[in-house]
C-alpha cells in the first residue's frame, strides 16, 4: 500500500479495487462539507418514454452519479472510471458499497448452522433445522423466514437472498470473498469457543449419536455412556465361555464389586424381606 | 472487567468504551449509550465484542466524508494547495496528505468530523 493511501478492498467477487476509482469529482459546501451533486437531463430511453423532462445526479464531469457520491452506469450499478462493474446495484444498501479491506475480519462459524455433518453431502438436499431448530439453507448456513443469511447471536440478517448464489436448487451460497480465504479469520476466545461447539456436534455425528447439541446434563450422560461402552468393547469384550463380561463402571470398576452404600443395603434389604413373606408364606 | 485508555476512560478487553457500571458501549462524544451489554457478543456473561453486522460493518464509511475540498485537473487528482509553511491543505485549510485525504497531526485518515 502506498503512503497516504487507503488499503485496497475487495468486491464481492473478490476483485480488489481502488476507493478513488468509484468516487466522482464535486465541489462542497462550504460549512457542512457536503459534497454538492449537479444535475443533467436524463436521456435513457425508459425515461424518455415517459414523456416529461427528467434529470439525473451527476458529478463535476457530468458523470451519472448515486447520492452518496459514486459513479454510476445506466441501470444503477456502481462503475470505476473505466467503465466497469465493481459493484451490482442490488448489493448496496442505502447506496453505500460494503468496504471489505483484507483486514475484514469474517468467520464462517458466524452463520453456519449446529450440524452433526455435512448437509451439503446430503443428495436430496432437503434439510431445513439444525440440532438447535434453527432453519438452514441448502449450505447449512442459518436463514430467516425470507431465506436471508443470519447470524447465529442475535439473529441479524448478514447476507440478504438477493445475494447468494445458487446452491442446490437454492439461494443459499455467500459471496465468493467471504469464502475465498482472502478476509482475516478472527482468532479470538469467541472464535475457539465456537469452532470447539460445532467440531464436538460435528463429532458425535460422526460416532452415531444422536444429537449434537450443547445440553451439559445430556452431554455428560452420553459421555459416560461412551467411556462405559469402550471399556466394554476394547477391556473386557467377549469371554472364553462366550458371556460379555461384566458391566463396569465410569472409572473401569466392575460394578459387582461396587460395595453398595447404606440405602442401597436398606433398600436389597426390603426386597430380600419382600421376597421371603411372598415365597414362604405361600401354601402348600 | 475493564481496562483504562490513554485518557483515563474506561474500555472493555477489545478497546471499546464502556460504562464501568453497565458494561454498555459508549459513544465518545456523547456518553450516550451505544450497545446494551446483553446486545454484545461474549461467552457467557462475558460480553466485549460488537455485534453482527456492526462487528463485519464497522469499516463501512463514506469516502467522500474523508476528503478535502478541491479543484481537480484534468486527470480527476486534487489540486492540492500549500500554507506558509509548506503543509498540505485543502480550500479550507484543512491539512491533507498528498492523496487529498483529510489527517490529524498523526497523519491518520479522519473524517469531516475529526
Amino acid at each position: 500500500m502506498e503512503k497516504g493511501q487507503l488499503p485496497k478492498l475487495y468486491n464481492y467477487d473478490g476483485r480488489m479495487y481502488k476507493m478513488q476509482s468509484i468516487m466522482g469529482v464535486f465541489e462542497r459546501d462550504n460549512h457542512s462539507k457536503e459534497i454538492k451533486l449537479c444535475a443533467k437531463e436524463d436521456n435513457s430511453q425508459a425515461r424518455k418514454r415517459g414523456g416529461t423532462k427528467k434529470f439525473t445526479s451527476c458529478d463535476q464531469r457530468g458523470r451519472k452519479v448515486n447520492s452518496t457520491g459514486y459513479l454510476l452506469d445506466e441501470r444503477g450499478n456502481i462503475i470505476d472510471k473505466s467503465g466497469n462493474i465493481i459493484w451490482r446495484s442490488h448489493e448496496l444498501l442505502y447506496n453505500e458499497p460494503p468496504k471489505i479491506f483484507p483486514f475484514t475480519e469474517f468467520s464462517i462459524n458466524w452463520i453456519k448452522g449446529t450440524l452433526d455433518r455435512d448437509v451439503t453431502q446430503n443428495p436430496r438436499h432437503d434439510d431445513e433445522y439444525d440440532l438447535e431448530g434453527q432453519r438452514i439453507n441448502s449450505m447449512g448456513y442459518l436463514i430467516d423466514s425470507k431465506d436471508n443469511i443470519i447470524d447465529r447471536w442475535s439473529k441479524s440478517i448478514l447476507f440478504k437472498k438477493d445475494v447468494l448464489e445458487d446452491r442446490f436448487g437454492q439461494e443459499a451460497e455467500i459471496p465468493y470473498v467471504f469464502r475465498s480465504g482472502k478476509l482475516k479469520r478472527p482468532d479470538d476466545e469467541i472464535e475457539k469457543h465456537l469452532q470447539k461447539k460445532l467440531d464436538k456436534a460435528m463429532t458425535r455425528g460422526r460416532s452415531g449419536l444422536a444429537g449434537g447439541q450443547d445440553d451439559s446434563d445430556d452431554d455428560d450422560m452420553l459421555s459416560d455412556l461412551e467411556k462405559i461402552e469402550r471399556r466394554q468393547k476394547h477391556k473386557y469384550g467377549q469371554m472364553d465361555d462366550g458371556h460379555l463380561a461384566p458391566m463396569v463402571d465410569v472409572e473401569g470398576q466392575d460394578i459387582d464389586d461396587i460395595a453398595p452404600d447404606q440405602e442401597q443395603r436398606g433398600l436389597m434389604g426390603d426386597l430380600m424381606m419382600d421376597h421371603d413373606e411372598q415365597f414362604n408364606d405361600q401354601p402348600e | 472487567m475493564y481496562f483504562r485508555d490513554r485518557d483515563g476512560n474506561a474500555v472493555n478487553q477489545r478497546g471499546y468504551l464502556i460504562d464501568e457500571t453497565t458494561g454498555d458501549l459508549r459513544s465518545q462524544y456523547t456518553f450516550d449509550v451505544v450497545f446494551k451489554n446483553y446486545n454484545l457478543i461474549g461467552i457467557g456473561n462475558s460480553r466485549f465484542e460488537l455485534p453482527l453486522p456492526y462487528r463485519l460493518e464497522r469499516h463501512n464509511f463514506n469516502p467522500h466524508h474523508c476528503v478535502g475540498n478541491f479543484d481537480y485537473d484534468d486527470e480527476d487528482k486534487p489540486i492540492i494547495l500549500q500554507d506558509g509553511e509548506g503543509n498540505r491543505i485543502d480550500k479550507n485549510f484543512r491539512p491533507v496528505n498528498a492523496s487529498g485525504w483529510l489527517i490529524d497531526e498523526s497523519e491518520n485518515i479522519i473524517d469531516n468530523l475529526g
